[in-house]
């Protein structure tokens, strides 16, 4: 299956040609829309083959249940605190979880303040502790 | 999962071997978890009043060459019970044996690491048996109580966030297949 394949049936299965991209070499495709917050979100489909090796319409893999805040929506200091996640992570987007933690600033700020500690170079370093974080993650079958 | 080895490769664990041998450990440390709390077999180091659900096998004479590799590779006077009990089948014990000493071999990550990941491992997976026994094999390869803190650290965190994700079905920021490419960009 390819995207162009997907695109061309897109219409056929009653969904929108534009803004499909592959996500895995095989059967997943991820559409963008416009989320409630002015943002975009990423919504996955899984393709399956019949019997005859066609595929049949995508079924939407599973949502969140919750509209995730958007980090412009949050308290200015919240808002450098995300900035700063950026760096800490190297990279030029806020993650939906700092976004989650700091929906609810007393519990998020604490916590934040908790895994940076945690999560500095020390007696491991910063790169091995993200190799125990994903086995703790692998362990509790967390896609995220 | 997408998040923190999106996260490792960031870090520099760019090398997808890294990945598959923190995938080979999961595995293999999850299996033996699995056998030795499903049996209920008595803790390696730990004080113990577990007895075995199943009677262990006397010793078959040709488990005795796997048996001594198994001991010299964990240091034990003893083998350990789960190796007991799989040698029931002893065809069986000598080939999953050396998948976990492969598992377990100094490659891209040593093993020390490795034992730290298997005791993350066991105590997100809360094997009794798991912790008590990667608990020693951390400390016999040299993790420190600085570094054991830390371990133990990281391990309540991101239980702590693996829960909420699952809890609202977040759906990953990074794209499976990059290291570089973030899915959803609120605010972009």
């Amino acid at each position: 299956l390819t995207v162009a394949h997907a695109n061309q049936k897109a219409s056929t299965w009653g969904m929108a040609r534009s803004r499909w991209r592959a996500i895995g070499p095989l059967k997943r495709l991820a559409q963008e829309v416009p989320d409630r917050g002015g943002g975009t979100i990423h919504r996955c489909y899984t393709l399956y083959l019949d019997a005859r090796g066609n595929a049949t319409p995508p079924r939407r893999d599973t949502v969140e249940t919750v509209h995730v805040t958007d980090a412009r929506e949050l308290a200015p200091e919240d808002q450098r605190f995300c900035e700063a996640t950026k760096a800490w992570f190297n990279i030029d987007f806020v993650p939906k979880m700092s976004r989650v933690l700091l929906t609810v600033p007393e519990f998020g700020r604490s916590y934040g303040r908790a895994s940076r500690r945690a999560m500095a170079d020390g007696a491991l370093s910063r790169a091995q502790k993200e190799l125990i974080a994903t086995m703790v993650s692998a362990i509790n079958v967390c896609e995220y | 999962v997408v998040a923190h080895s999106a996260a490792g490769k960031l870090q520099g664990l760019a090398d997808d071997r890294i990945w598959y041998e923190v995938a080979y450990v999961a595995g293999v440390t999850h299996a033996l978890n699995t056998v030795a709390d499903g049996l209920r077999l008595p803790l390696e180091f730990s004080d113990s009043s577990r007895s075995p659900i199943l009677a262990l096998p006397v010793t078959p004479e040709n488990a005795r060459p796997v048996f001594d590799e198994i001991m010299a590779f964990y240091a034990m006077d003893h083998p350990p019970a789960v190796f007991r009990w799989m040698a029931r089948d002893v065809g069986f014990l000598k080939a999953y044996w050396v998948a976990i000493r492969e598992a377990f071999a100094d490659r891209q990550l040593d093993r020390p690491m490795k034992e730290t990941l298997a005791l993350a491992a066991s105590m997100t997976a809360k094997s009794d048996w798991g912790v008590d026994f990667h608990l020693r094999e951390a400390r016999r390869l040299g993790l420190s109580d600085q570094a054991l803190t830390e371990t133990v650290e990281v391990v309540q965190l991101f239980n702590t966030v693996t829960k909420i994700a699952d809890a609202l079905q977040l759906q990953p920021d990074f794209d499976p297949c990059s290291t570089r490419t973030p899915t959803d960009r609120p605010g972009s």
